[in-house]
């Protein structure tokens, strides 16, 4: 290859690879182990079941045993071994996440908080047999099945476009 | 352009590469970064203990059962490093697109 290369285009060819390398990263955030995903369909199958099938002290231990599982999962997302074990080569550092996106989430997590506590209660009365089993089997079927779908599209959200960041700026030719 | 804003080790693409993708995350496993980047293991480690030598990578080893990882982590100095190139990059971009607007009018 003869074609001569100007410095604004090796310029601005640098500044797209440092952009696509930092998508990959963001997007290696998705990647997970599918067990992962499995244990926490099953676990909320579990709580959502268990009415009607256990009792209120099973009930109450199943609950903590989730309660437990969730704090785990957590302190092993901060950690690179508790992530190599979960089958993430990456974590995404806080700033790269929109602020709007975190405040939504915490929303988000209250709520689900809330409906699953009023869940649990309610649904011992629910006018049909069964309902917390075909509720937890739906959305743990979902949460198994389409885990990462849901995962890519809760990213795309995620990651601020604000162009706050210091490396953040406009984007160079042609992506 | 003042050839002092570039930073002499990010000018390398194999080197920029490894900082960009590092910027963005808190840790990234060394398998993770070789296979993104395409190098060989040796190729990537000799690359990586340049950027350990001026401070802007900072690798730590251990076990996951017994199996050896190791992980890297861009430090402050490096992600300091790459907003001065990239904010270097980006003066020559505007400055060649405003010539090119001048020669328009």
């Amino acid at each position: 290859m003869s074609e001569r290369v100007t410095p604004p285009a090796e310029a601005a060819r640098a500044l797209r690879d440092i952009e696509q390398r930092r998508d990959q990263a963001r997007a290696a955030s998705e990647q997970e182990s599918r067990w992962v995903s499995v244990v926490f369909g099953v676990a909320i199958f579990a709580q959502l079941a268990a009415p009607d099938f256990v009792s209120d002290d099973a009930r109450s231990w199943i609950s903590m045993a989730i309660a437990v599982l969730s704090l785990v999962y957590v302190v092993m997302l901060r950690n690179p071994r508790g992530g190599a074990l979960l089958g993430r080569p990456t974590r995404v550092r806080r700033d790269e996440i929109s602020p709007r996106f975190i405040r939504l989430a915490q929303l988000v997590m209250v709520a689900v908080a809330v409906i699953c506590f009023l869940g649990t209660r309610l649904l011992p009365h629910a006018p049909f047999p069964y309902t917390g089993t075909v509720v937890g089997a739906v959305i743990g079927a979902t949460l198994i099945l389409f885990g990462r779908n849901l995962q890519r599209a809760m990213n795309s959200l995620a990651f601020r476009g604000d162009g706050k960041g210091s490396l953040d700026g406009g984007t160079y030719g042609s992506r | 352009m003042d050839p002092a804003d570039f930073d002499t080790v990010l000018l390398d693409p194999t080197r920029l590469s490894i900082v960009s993708l590092l910027v963005s995350v808190e840790w990234a496993e060394f398998g993770w970064v070789r296979e993104s980047v395409g190098m060989s293991p040796s190729a990537l480690s000799k690359q990586v203990s340049t950027l350990e030598s001026r401070g802007y990578v900072e690798v730590k080893k251990g076990y996951v059962g017994k199996r050896p990882r190791t992980w890297l982590a861009l430090t402050t100095a490096g992600r300091a490093a790459l907003e001065r190139h990239v904010a270097a990059l980006r003066r020559i971009v505007e400055e060649s697109q405003r010539a090119a607007e001048r020669r328009d009018t």
